[in-house]
């Protein structure tokens, strides 16, 4: 102690004024009280991340605006196209299904394949009905009606039907099957036989399709 | 010939142009800032801290990055900017206009300033200047704890007047303006203040 004493020589310190080592240590004094009240104020050190961004905070909310849009884009949320996202239907087990890839309905052109679309065929095969329909051609009656039908939209799968009928070059009669079901869903019961009817009074209906609307005919007793 | 149509009308021009300016003051308008020395002047260091204390680590950050300082060293020059740059303003030595460069200059020149002062000096490039710079003594902790003592059982007067005195470095003129009084009010107000403080001082060391 007596050692710091003799560095302040009381007879020699000025009366009015602090001398040069006093003022060097009231700066000390108050600047560490300032730097230690700071150091508290300012707190933890910001996440590195945080430092960059808070310029241009609203910059990053556009980035990740435009990454979230492009995902949905790219999923297909807003176009309906991801048959994986929740389009997919549970294909119709009560009737023939009609795959559409090597077959085709008796009666229908070799040409009216060319109208339809491989997508729209594609999206019909993995029960994403509705995008089968936004693929598909409008003139493709028999198509649009099957997907009507797949999707229980009777109402609107019945003119489609009675459309390819009604086309010249369509002569057979595995369409009216269709037709019947579709009949028969809107619960016109009496058309819905008769068109059943004309496929089993055709000769040229494949078994199968006789056998289904054989039981169909059941159901209607 | 066509004339060009000005994107933003003369109004809107000139509010972006103080936009852009407030932008380079940290967010601060002319009038503020001259609030703000006017507070720092009176003991009330609010606003200062609001606006400089609050940029304190995204500097250490700056630091870090353009000058590759070590953390502990990037945050001991921001600090020793801080207390410099409030010294600077209640002396009205720093304007309005372009606060937030004025401020990294201030804290890239001290760092620097240490750097150079803790490199290894070699005897080709050792400067008489060097070794005279003018540096704080180091104090020991029992100074320290003592003259914390003194300094805490003056009266707020007292400390008022040898703070605005000799830290923050105001005429006494403006001392007697701040507190009311009198120039020579508070020259023998810094007379007695000074006695007690030393009196106190030797007491505890």
């Amino acid at each position: 102690m007596s050692i710091l004493k003799n560095q302040y020589n009381r007879q020699e310190l000025p009366a009015d004024d602090l001398s040069t080592r006093e003022r060097q240590l009231l700066d000390t004094h108050l600047d560490r009280e300032r730097a230690a009240r700071w150091r508290q104020l300012a707190g933890k050190p910001e996440p590195v991340f945080s430092v960059a961004v808070q310029p241009r905070k609203w910059l990053w909310w556009a980035v990740a605006a435009t990454f979230v849009l492009g995902i949905c884009w790219f999923s297909g949320i807003f176009t309906g196209s991801n048959a994986g996202m929740g389009n997919q239907m549970a294909v119709r087990t009560d009737l023939v299904n009609y795959p559409f890839e090597s077959a085709s309905v008796r009666g229908e052109r070799n040409d009216r394949a060319s109208v339809r679309s491989t997508k729209a065929v594609e999206a019909y095969n993995r029960g994403d009905f509705r995008s089968a329909l936004q693929f598909s051609s409008l003139e493709d009656h028999f198509f649009v009606g099957m997907c009507c039908l797949q999707m229980k939209d009777a109402a609107r799968a019945l003119p489609e039907f009675e459309k390819a009928i009604n086309m010249p070059e369509n002569i057979g009669a595995e369409i009216y099957y269709y037709k019947g079901i579709a009949l028969q869903d809107l619960g016109r019961n009496t058309e819905a036989r008769a068109a059943f009817q004309q496929i089993l009074d055709s000769k040229s209906t494949r078994p199968f399709y006789k056998k289904a609307v054989t039981e169909r005919l059941e159901q209607l007793k | 010939m066509t004339t060009a149509i000005p994107l933003y009308s003369p109004s809107a021009r000139v509010m972006l142009e103080k936009e852009e300016l407030e932008h380079k003051n940290f967010g601060l308008s002319e009038a503020r800032f001259e609030k703000m020395l006017d507070d720092l002047e009176h003991g009330d260091e609010a606003l200062f801290e609001r606006i400089f204390v609050s940029q304190f680590w995204r500097r250490v950050r700056l630091l870090q990055s353009t000058h590759r300082a070590p953390q502990a060293d990037a945050e001991d020059a921001v600090m020793n900017a801080l207390l410099e740059f409030r010294k600077l303003l209640i002396a009205r030595k720093v304007t309005w206009g372009n606060l937030e460069a004025y401020f990294t200059r201030i804290i890239v020149t001290g760092y620097q300033k240490k750097q150079k002062r803790t490199r290894e000096i070699s005897v080709d490039t050792f400067s008489d200047a060097l070794a005279e710079e003018n540096d704080l003594p180091d104090f020991s902790t029992e100074e320290l704890a003592a003259f914390k003592k003194a300094w805490d059982s003056l009266c707020e007067k007292c400390s008022a007047v040898l703070k605005g005195f000799y830290y923050d470095e105001l005429p006494h003129q403006r001392i007697a303006d701040l507190l009311g009084k009198r120039v020579d009010a508070v020259k023998q107000d810094k007379h007695r203040c000074i006695e007690k403080l030393r009196k106190h001082f030797f007491e505890y060391l």
